[in-house]
């Protein structure tokens, strides 16, 4: 188990139940707190309510496209700095460039190892 | 000489399913008429004294009426022509697009599941799911193996369709093609450690400047790397050499692999296709090496002579002016 001194909290926002089990299973394993929002208005919501300290963000969302809650985040003061991290098993280039313009702060592709993840979270989340 | 009208109807049927038909038809109004007719009335002058007959001027209308038929018949061959090109064009367009969204969505619908099988693999070996005995632990490991096999089947065949229909968007940039084969060996020498092969690479002094989409080129190294490492025999070694040569950058893959038949050198870079059925592989690396070179307007080649390394060789155009 890992010690996490500040806010550890992790919003996953993803709409495939089974990999977000397994998901949560890994981060709680690794000593982080998980919400999971399995929509856009929950993601938007749970982002604005909770201290987070990063926000997982899938582009594939039912109720809006993980962009339009990226772009959504980046207009609210409270998120405005918030780091996201988008994973997607989109394989367009395009939408990693536009997802970084919005202001994304990494990108990964689904499927991913969970190591490499807890490797980019752990730079996001020092 | 055709009389009947409906001959002349069934010559203009004609003349209407084939294009090139009516093409030379038309030829022949504009080009054989008029020198026939240009023909008789030198003929006219010369032998009957320079003076221009009164049939004459009809001989000329009806010449004129033929040569405007000619280019009224070449017009319409021409117009059709270019009409069906274009729709072709609309056609081959559209067809790519649909190809590129079936693309799009199988390769979000493969790898979504496979994302959650190693997410739970993951679990399983770093114990979070309760600790597994030796025999469990060797069945995980065979999963993931397989895991990330499929993975990388379907990564392939995703990639292959998205570039063959050229809707892979290229993010250009200039850099230097030495450093990506140098990242490349050192990626790739893990796996040709294990054949006990050597990579060994022979770089020119100076660097190698291309402008070109640099995650691409470097899938395209990998594969032609990956490639001669599958086909070389242990403890040998694969060499390779980059250099410029008349405004390119040449990159030549040597492998001591079996020698490849004259009639499979051009095949080998077909999808699905495999040289040897022993060897691992879904035939489809060679093809997405092709597809990329040639997307950036490159070309590769493979040649194997006898008492000679295998050599596959790409070139690509050298950024001028670029340091």
């Amino acid at each position: 188990m890992t010690e996490h001194p500040k806010s550890n909290k992790i919003l996953i926002v993803d709409d495939d139940q089974k990999f977000i089990r397994a998901l949560t299973t890994f981060l709680v394993g690794h000593g982080y707190q998980v919400i999971i929002a399995y929509d856009a208005t929950y993601a938007t919501q749970y982002a604005t309510r909770e201290d987070l300290a990063l926000v997982m963000l899938d582009l594939g969302l039912p109720g809006g496209g993980g962009l339009f809650v990226l772009e959504n985040l980046r207009r609210i003061p409270k998120t405005i700095c918030l780091p996201i991290l988008i994973s997607s098993a989109n394989v367009n280039t395009e939408t990693e460039k536009k997802a970084r313009e919005l202001g994304a702060n990494d990108f990964i592709h689904k499927p991913y190892d969970l190591e490499q993840l807890l490797g980019k979270i752990k730079t996001l989340i020092p | 000489m055709i009389e009947k009208p409906n001959e002349l109807k069934l010559l203009f049927q004609e003349l209407n399913e084939n294009p090139c038909r009516r093409l030379n038809f038309a030829f022949i109004l504009i080009s054989v008429i008029p020198i026939l007719v240009l023909a008789y009335i030198l003929f006219d002058k010369i032998f009957l004294e320079n003076q221009i007959r009164a049939d004459t001027w009809i001989v000329l209308f009806f010449a004129g009426l033929i040569l405007a038929l000619g280019y009224w018949v070449a017009y319409c061959v021409i117009k059709n022509i270019i009409n069906k090109t274009l729709t072709y064009a609309a056609k081959a367009k559209k067809a790519d697009e649909i190809k590129s969204t079936f693309a799009m969505a199988l390769a979000h619908d493969l790898k979504s599941p496979i994302a959650t099988i190693k997410a739970n693999i993951s679990n399983l070996k770093a114990g979070f799911l309760g600790k597994l005995n030796p025999e469990q632990e060797e069945a995980v490991n065979t999963c993931k193996d397989v895991t990330d096999r499929m993975n990388s089947i379907t990564t392939q065949l995703i990639d292959a369709y998205i570039i063959e229909a050229r809707m892979a968007e290229l993010n250009i940039a200039v850099f230097d093609l030495r450093k990506l084969i140098e990242e490349q060996q050192r990626e790739l020498m893990t796996i040709a450690s294990a054949k006990n092969i050597n990579i060994k690479i022979e770089l020119s002094h100076n660097a190698l400047m291309i402008k070109a989409d640099r995650e691409k080129i470097i899938r395209a190294i990998n594969n032609l790397l990956s490639n001669s490492i599958k086909h070389t025999p242990p403890n040998e070694k694969i060499i390779v050499k980059a250099y410029a040569t008349d405004g390119f950058a040449r990159v030549e893959f040597l492998n001591t692999g079996a020698p490849i038949p004259n009639d499979k050198l051009e095949k080998i870079f077909d999808k699905f296709e495999r040289l040897n059925a022993l060897i691992e592989g879904h035939g489809l690396g060679l093809s997405i090496a092709k597809d990329i070179i040639e997307l950036h307007k490159g070309k590769i080649w493979a040649t194997s002579d006898p008492g000679k390394p295998n050599c596959f060789t790409m070139l690509l155009a050298l950024q001028e002016n670029a340091t």
